[in-house]
């Protein structure tokens, strides 16, 4: 006796359908898993033949052969649990027929409890492109058949609940999850004055142009940094969509990512690997900072391979992982953002006295100067001098600065006709035709060269100018923004 | 004696008196080889059944005495059958075949055996 059913095995970010082909018959009493599985899949009879108790099904005197199909491919994974139960169910009982377009994807418990799994967004997505449109999934990530409105998605608790009809999960609202309310611990209310390095902030948020934050110790980089997060804006579906498809992978509570765009902080002992990914399908932290931003704290403390290797995912927005043999490219378009000391005591260029040697220095700065600090759109010091009483709490705060932000958000998708441009990646014409007048351009080009700026400089300049005014809600760039720019720009 | 080999030897018994009453015609019992032991071989109709026992004590069925065999222990059934082959080379040519008999309720006055042909 025969049985076929489908699921799937993740690649990347994205998953392979995998035909889940199980025999039962008489026989030497062994179960085998063939298809080239791992150690998590061969690992799975265990679970199988004792969640098939908590149903009356006992295959121990039978022969069981499991084929994962394309057998060249390494399946890995404990997703396939549900859809072998679910067969050796079948094929035992015999009351149910099976259609071949069903998928089951599910770990089981050894007491029959169906466990959510990572990467179930993928497995679906790849499953329907084949014409699978029955899914029987955990019961506790139901909620991802708010996404595939066009399949029946049934959710399953315990594995019992398939010897009953089930009903499939009514299509859930997209839009319930992402109107809850963002509660963040910190907020730019807590900085008094810093006027300027917030609307840097406000205009990495808007439109994903890199910063790089230098200063003494203690003069407000970390806090400046680390509460992007709470104006970041809110992802549209595509993107959500994509950041679900990644974070997925590695994690199967998705209900965060719904409200905030992904902010990772690795360690500084970063490894390459770890930055980039691997081609055996590990996402590196490029990828997971996809469509947020990725903040490298103390970034001179950053191996230098590390640095070097983030100027390609910078420029092009993709990473390719893996040799020569096999290898994959995965979306990777992320805001960096970066803090640093001036020098290695941190003192550089302060009233304070450096105790640093020069070849120190050097060597220091190269981190941030060099051919990756060119790719930084702001490049803004922090300064050792109080400008604000301590005490008083700033006007500009979080909520201000996110409502500017998403106006600026709204600007470009008006101009630009979709959310996949923004002010840093569009054709530097569409941003030339937003010009006050030809005359500004002219003037500003003899400005750019007299500074010593290069194409790049001048263009980061010109699309940073291009978000200030949008977060002004102007429609022409003035010279007041290109100025703003300049500064902004900085000339570390 | 410890108490488990009591029972699988007492199942082992029980077995055994029951493929003689079905018919089979015992060769040999407990035939070892390094790390390999079958416990019966028989005949019957020119087939060479090599038997493993497995015998439990309990017949409330939550002990499963099948679940007790896995692919390992199948190999090693078929190394000792390959030995055992190669010792008696008139049988060389007959068909052979892993049989499994698992004995329920060891020691009681009416076991449940239920005889598994690996054949098929």
């Amino acid at each position: 006796m025969y049985i076929q059913v489908w699921s799937a095995s993740p690649q990347g970010i994205h998953a392979h359908p995998i035909g889940v082909q199980v025999s039962l018959s008489k026989g030497v009493p062994v179960f085998n898993i063939i298809g080239r599985p791992d150690h998590v899949v061969r690992e799975s009879r265990m679970r199988i033949t004792s969640a098939l108790k908590s149903v009356n099904v006992r295959v121990n005197n039978k022969k069981v052969t499991v084929s994962l199909t394309p057998s060249h491919m390494s399946k890995k994974g404990a997703q396939f649990d549900l859809a072998v139960a679910a067969a050796l169910m079948f094929l035992s009982d015999g009351k149910r027929s099976v259609g071949s377009e069903e998928a089951y994807i599910g770990e089981l418990s050894l007491d029959g409890t169906v466990c959510s799994v990572q990467g179930l967004y993928n497995m679906i997505e790849g499953l329907i492109t084949i014409g699978v449109n029955k899914f029987y999934v955990p019961m506790n990530q139901i909620s991802m058949a708010r996404y595939f409105p066009d399949v029946e998605i049934y959710g399953v608790g315990q594995l019992s609940d398939l010897q009953h009809q089930i009903r499939p999960a009514a299509s859930l609202d997209m839009t319930n999850k992402s109107a809850l309310p963002m509660v963040f611990e910190t907020d730019y209310g807590d900085i008094a004055g810093h006027r300027l390095h917030k609307r840097a902030m406000m205009a990495a948020a808007a439109a994903q142009h890199h910063v790089l934050l230098i200063g003494p110790p203690g003069t407000g980089k970390s806090l400046l940094a680390r509460r992007l997060k709470t104006i970041l804006p809110t992802l549209d579906e595509t993107a959500m969509r994509e950041v679900i498809k990644i974070h997925g992978q590695v994690s199967t509570d998705l209900d965060s990512i719904q409200v905030c765009a992904p902010f990772r902080i690795p360690q500084t002992s970063l490894k390459r690997s770890d930055l980039t990914g691997t081609a055996t399908g590990r996402l590196g932290e490029v990828t997971l900072a996809n469509h947020g931003v990725l903040y490298l704290e103390e970034m001179t403390e950053f191996s230098k391979a590390v640095i070097e290797d983030l100027k390609r995912p910078l420029d092009e927005g993709v990473v390719m992982v893996g040799g020569p043999l096999q290898s994959m490219q995965l979306p990777a378009r992320f805001t960096l953002l970066a803090t640093a000391n001036p020098c290695p005591c941190g003192y550089f260029g302060t009233d304070q006295p450096c105790t640093c040697q020069v070849q120190n220095i050097q060597r220091h700065q190269l981190k941030f100067k060099g051919p990756l600090g060119d790719r930084f759109d702001i490049k803004l010091m922090t300064s050792v001098y109080m400008e604000e009483d301590l005490r008083s709490l700033d006007p500009l705060n979080s909520s201000i600065m996110r409502s500017m932000v998403e106006n600026a958000m709204i600007q470009q998708r008006q101009r630009y006709g979709s959310t996949a441009h923004k002010n840093s990646t569009v054709p530097i014409d569409l941003i030339f035709q937003t010009f006050e007048s030809e005359s500004l351009r002219t003037q500003f080009q003899s400005r750019f060269k007299d500074q010593g700026y290069s194409y790049r400089d001048s263009t980061q300049v010109i699309r940073l100018a291009r978000t200030l005014a949008d977060l002004d809600g102007e429609a022409a760039i003035s010279a007041k923004h290109l100025s703003e720019g300049m500064v902004l720009h900085g000339d570390i | 004696m410890k108490q488990s080999n009591v029972i699988g030897r007492l199942g082992e018994n029980e077995a055994a008196a029951y493929l003689q009453a079905a018919g089979h015609k015992i060769l040999c019992r407990n035939y070892r080889i390094p790390g390999a032991e079958i416990d019966i071989l028989s005949m019957k109709d020119h087939l060479l059944y090599i038997i493993e026992v497995k015998a439990s004590k309990g017949m409330d069925g939550d002990s499963d005495p099948l679940e007790r065999v896995d692919g390992r222990k199948v190999m090693r059934m078929k190394k000792a059958a390959g030995r055992y082959l190669s010792e008696y080379p008139a049988l060389y040519y007959s068909e052979m075949r892993l049989a499994f008999i698992t004995v329920e309720g060891v020691g009681l006055k009416t076991p449940r055996i239920q005889f598994i042909d690996g054949s098929d």
